[in-house]
């Protein structure tokens, strides 16, 4: 994941119902439930391609659907994670 | 007298407490350090307004307070200050005051010893520690501490806001910030805008004024103390959510962000303050953090300190009677806490206006109301 400071997914805290609260800026946001699950799993340290294999196992979907929905994420979080 | 009085504990002193005007725009912290000691665990003590005007709601609060008294302006100095206090302490002893206005503590620092030989315990920086966190010397302290601050310099010619981005000014680039020394901010855009602002600022406060480059970002406040070690006791972080018209938090979030706890251990690390005081300090773009004032005392939102389990008014009482800060009943960070502030009415009697404006003291109190403290 180029750009993403590890450390930094895990200043946001997920809470009920797809809500993550970045303790850093005191932001909330919003996720979806595959957003909420790669979130968790960036959280645990997993790679970027065993993510994609995860959701798309999870969400029975292609894994070229997954990868390119990753990767839009991964850029969200680049963008709003600073 | 003094000895009798020190074995009780802080939870039963009568505290002076300054910065009581609450005007919504531009509050004083007084009110709310107030509230944070009277919603203490355990506090049954006395809370004395300390004000400048007959109107300053914290002389009469029915909930957070026990009466005042007025005070001289600071500009009258410290001379008349001490008078004043005499007048007080002989009505009404007290075992401690916080400031809460950076324009007094000049004169509370040139009392502190005077004072506390009348048992009157205040905890507050040095002249010089006051001093190197003067706006105009923040660059010098930031260098000190490895925290980026935009670059400052004061100004007293007007003329200064035309020649100002030629390469032998400095070449400064609108738009740019207009303070005084004390109070007030203006961002302006161009030199007439800057002109007219530094009228403004040098008829209200005097000069100099100072003239900021302007950082675009999003706003991060530190509140903690310092016991005169260098350490940071009690940080409580906080982003701005809503503003008044003056740029004052009207709704703010608790937060715990690592880069500005680290920038506020080593700016303390370089200060080794003693007393409370705030860190405003701007996010930019890139995520650098920029320091942009230190306060020298508790900022008006500091409620929210309570909220997180960090009661830090409670916390520098606690201090002053020489708990240890490992000691001290401070939760840890609860980022996500919420504060909204309201504007609320209190209802005062005649009577009560004609005392302090003919006295300077609300009328005489009975003790604490014991209903009051069991709320806590």
């Amino acid at each position: 994941m180029d750009g993403i400071d590890m450390k930094r997914t895990k200043d946001l805290v997920l809470g009920k119902d797809g809500a993550a609260f970045d303790t850093k800026t005191g932001r909330t946001y919003r996720l979806n439930p595959s957003g909420e699950m790669a979130l968790r799993l960036l959280q645990e340290g997993l790679p970027e391609d065993e993510v994609v294999g995860r959701l798309a196992t999870h969400f029975a979907q292609h894994a070229a659907v997954v990868a390119a929905g990753t990767e839009a994420f991964v850029g969200q979080l680049r963008r709003y994670l600073p | 007298m003094t000895a009798r009085r020190d074995r009780r504990p802080w939870t039963q002193w009568t505290v002076g407490l300054t910065g009581v005007n609450a005007r919504p725009d531009n509050p004083g912290p007084g009110c709310a350090v107030a509230r944070c000691l009277s919603e203490a665990g355990g506090f049954r003590g006395r809370i004395v307004g300390l004000g400048y005007g007959t109107l300053d709601p914290g002389l009469y609060h029915p909930d957070d307070g026990d009466g005042g008294h007025l005070l001289p302006y600071p500009a009258a100095g410290a001379d008349a200050l001490m008078e004043r206090l005499e007048e007080i302490l002989a009505v009404e002893p007290l075992d401690a005051i916080i400031p809460s206005l950076d324009a007094e503590l000049p004169n509370f620092i040139a009392l502190q010893p005077e004072l506390a030989r009348r048992g009157v315990r205040m905890v507050l920086p040095g002249r010089d520690q006051l001093r190197s966190r003067d706006k105009d010397r923040l660059p010098a302290l930031c260098a000190r501490a490895g925290v980026a601050t935009p670059r400052v310099r004061p100004v007293t010619d007007p003329g200064f806001f035309e020649r100002c981005t030629a390469e032998d000014e400095g070449a400064w680039r609108y738009p740019l910030v207009v303070k005084g020394v004390f109070y007030d901010a203006y961002v302006v855009h161009e030199p007439a805008e800057a002109a007219y602002r530094f009228g403004q600022i040098a008829r209200t406060w005097g000069y100099p004024v100072l003239v900021q480059a302007h950082v675009v970002g999003e706003e991060v406040n530190l509140a903690a103390l310092g016991d005169g070690s260098g350490a940071l006791v009690g940080p409580v972080m906080m982003r701005k959510q809503a503003l008044t018209e003056k740029g004052k938090a009207w709704a703010g979030v608790a937060i715990d962000d690592g880069d500005l706890l680290s920038a506020g251990e080593r700016l303390m690390q370089a200060l080794r303050w003693n007393g409370p005081l705030e860190l405003e300090m701007l996010r930019d773009g890139s995520g650098t953090l920029h320091l942009i004032e230190i306060n020298p005392r508790f900022p008006a939102w500091i409620y929210l300190s309570h909220a997180v389990g960090r009661n830090l008014p409670a916390a520098l009482l606690a201090l002053q009677q020489g708990v240890r800060r490992e000691d001290l009943p401070l939760s840890p960070p609860r980022p996500g806490v919420t504060f909204i502030r309201h504007a609320r009415e209190i209802i005062v009697s005649m009577e009560e206006i004609v005392s302090v404006s003919m006295n300077g003291s609300t009328l005489p109190r009975t003790l604490p109301d014991p209903r009051r403290r069991l709320s806590a």
